[in-house]
């Protein structure tokens, strides 16, 4: 288990009804998260269309995942 | 009869010519224009013409004042016509009578010289291929310079001139730079003032809609009086009004794979405004395979992100983030999710300083980074955005290689949406139905028993949902019932589907049901 501190935006702010949260967790990747946290959550979006920045800098959702790292989940959007 | 006369239909010149007879006149000069067949190397088919009528009046007079003050000429006239033109209609008449042939001529070439430059009248020019531009070059720009007569360019520039950053030099990159703005919508009708007050020299636009009443609370360049008209040539005027050193290009086509590269040649950066994701990503791949940089903005409700896709840099695309856009409907646009209007407004401006950062080689550029704002918050994040060498366009091995239309694939069948149709009658009417709409968009009949429970304060605690008999959803689309469905069996409740098609499939069944 470790904490992670999670931030989503748009879609999913909207969809978990949170900005942010930290959560304890055994996922190893933003991928196993996003899953963990959908079927926990009914996110509409699968995780292949979701990017995720860890931190400072966008990354793939295979990369590993540290303890206290910012994980920010993005929906695509298009408004204009 | 007043000396200049607008004419919406063709014309004979013979009437004006009578009233320029006179026994002292000796010479009487006239010119024609004609419509011709092409311009700037493209067939033309046919002009549209139209004025701004009381300025073009107001104008035209003073011009043929100046001319009689000017020149020893006894009388002077012009027409122009507005409206549709064919090859070969006269687009303008001038006549001036003096007593001797060198005034004359001279007059008719100053009058005409004048009209051309001062006169505010919009083109749009038909071509062969059957796409038309409004052209408001310097030739027929509104001159607002004509009423304020000592305006001198700089003088517009003179608190931006004075930052280090732009001084002389800066505002000359300025007016030779040349920005296609994609969309004038939220973010264009925010962007385009900024960066045409600011002097930037040339500013495209690419919209084909008409104004509607729901884009004002958003749009503030346009007004409720314009409504039904061409959002292009509205824009295109105000900004010329703006600016009256501006030159204001407008592309009334849709943009395609088809079109893109023709329309993108024309400029040195491109302002991505648009709400829909086919347009995203083909600006995207453009800014890779073209190599013309895309400022590009996307909202969603009271958030955005901010992007340079930027080929010559070695910050990643879109497609770096997000490969692929998502199934139709499953993010929604402003007109599905709804804006608050000061978000495009905001973005569209952060869209201008960006492209003013650019263009003056200012550092700080979101060209390897992504900016994200929540309005609701305040709130703002600044990711670096690598390159990553996966990427089909900007990856190591790049499998896009040429602009194509971008599918936004139909969202897959979820196996908690129903489709009515293939439902008995009796499960239809023992089940527990539920409208998720809001009060405003309700319309239409719904089955006897429904319950409301309007998605805006969705609660899965509220009376209704708990588990009990088959539960159908419904919203206006089906989006946000898919939502709602998705929350109640997350809880573990199993009878609660979503309808597919909304609304429109439920009234669907009951007027089966009915016959
Ligand atoms: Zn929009
Ligand atoms: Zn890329």
């Amino acid at each position: 288990m470790q904490a992670i501190q999670l931030r989503y935006f748009a879609l999913l702010r909207e969809e978990r009804g949170l900005a942010a949260e930290v959560i304890e967790t055994t996922a190893r990747t933003p991928r196993d998260l996003y899953q963990e946290l959908a079927g926990r959550h009914g996110f509409s979006l699968p995780a292949e269309r979701v990017g995720v920045a860890i931190n400072e800098s966008f990354a793939g959702m295979d990369r590993e995942l540290a303890a206290d790292d910012i994980v920010v989940f993005i929906p695509p959007v298009a408004g204009g | 009869m007043a000396r200049f006369t607008i004419a919406a239909t063709p014309f004979e010149h013979e009437p004006f010519e009578a009233a320029l007879r006179d026994h002292r006149a000796g010479a009487y000069a006239t010119f024609e224009g004609w419509v011709r067949d092409h311009n700037d190397g493209r067939k033309v088919a046919r002009l549209d013409y139209e004025a701004f009528e009381p300025l073009a009046i107001a104008e035209a007079e003073r011009i043929l004042d100046e001319a009689q003050a000017k020149f020893a000429i006894h009388a002077a006239r012009a027409v122009h016509r507005t409206g549709t033109l064919q090859l070969g209609d006269r687009a303008v008449w001038i006549g001036v009578a003096a007593s001797h042939r060198d005034e004359a001529f001279r007059a008719c070439r100053y009058i005409i010289d004048e009209i051309k430059a001062r006169l505010p009248v919009w083109k749009k020019e038909h071509y062969a291929g059957g796409d038309a531009i409004w052209v408001n070059c310097q030739h027929a720009a509104p001159s607002e310079l004509s009423f304020t007569p000592k305006l001198d360019e700089s003088q517009l520039y003179a608190r931006q001139l004075r930052l280090p950053e732009i001084g002389e030099a800066g505002q000359a990159k300025l007016k030779d730079a040349r920005v296609l703005i994609v969309g004038m919508g939220g973010l264009g009708s925010a962007a385009a003032p900024s960066l045409a007050a600011a002097g930037v020299g040339t500013l495209g636009l690419v919209e084909h809609d008409e104004l509607d009443a729901s884009n004002l609370h958003r749009q503030l360049l346009y007004s409720a009086t314009d409504i039904g008209k061409p959002k292009a040539q509205l824009a295109a005027a105000r900004l010329s009004a703006l600016n009256p050193f501006l030159s204001v290009r407008v592309h009334s086509d849709r943009l395609g794979p088809a079109n893109c590269a023709e329309i993108l040649a024309g400029y040195d950066l491109v302002l991505d405004c648009t709400d829909n994701f086919a347009t995203k990503y083909l600006l995207n791949d453009a800014a890779h395979l073209l190599g013309v940089p895309v400022v590009q903005a996307s909202l969603y409700q009271y958030e955005g992100q901010l992007q340079t896709i930027d080929a010559a840099s070695d910050g990643g695309c879109l497609r770096c983030i997000h490969p692929a856009p998502p199934p139709a409907g499953a993010v929604g646009n402003c007109a599905e999710v709804g804006v608050l209007g000061v978000v495009p407004q905001l973005f569209g401006a952060l869209q201008a300083a960006e492209a003013l950062k650019r263009l003056l080689g200012m550092p700080g550029q979101l060209s390897d980074a992504t900016l994200l704002f929540d309005l609701a918050t305040f709130e703002t994040q600044r990711f670096k955005r690598p390159r990553r060498p996966d990427c089909a366009l900007c990856g190591e091995q790049p499998s896009i290689t040429s602009l194509t239309d971008v599918t936004v694939a139909q969202a897959p069948p979820s196996e908690i949406e129903v489709d009515l149709a293939s439902i008995d009658h009796a499960t239809l009417r023992g089940a527990r139905w539920i409208d998720l709409r809001e009060p405003a968009e309700r319309s239409g009949a719904v089955p006897p028993g429904t319950l409301s429970r309007p998605f805006g304060g969705f609660d899965a605690d509220a009376p209704g949902f708990e588990p009990g008999p088959r539960t159908f959803l419904f919203c206006a689309a089906g989006r946000r019932s898919l939502r709602a469905a998705q929350k109640l069996r997350a809880r573990g409740w199993s009878d609660v589907w979503s309808v597919r098609g909304g609304a429109d499939a439920v009234r669907a069944i009951l007027t089966e049901t009915a016959e």
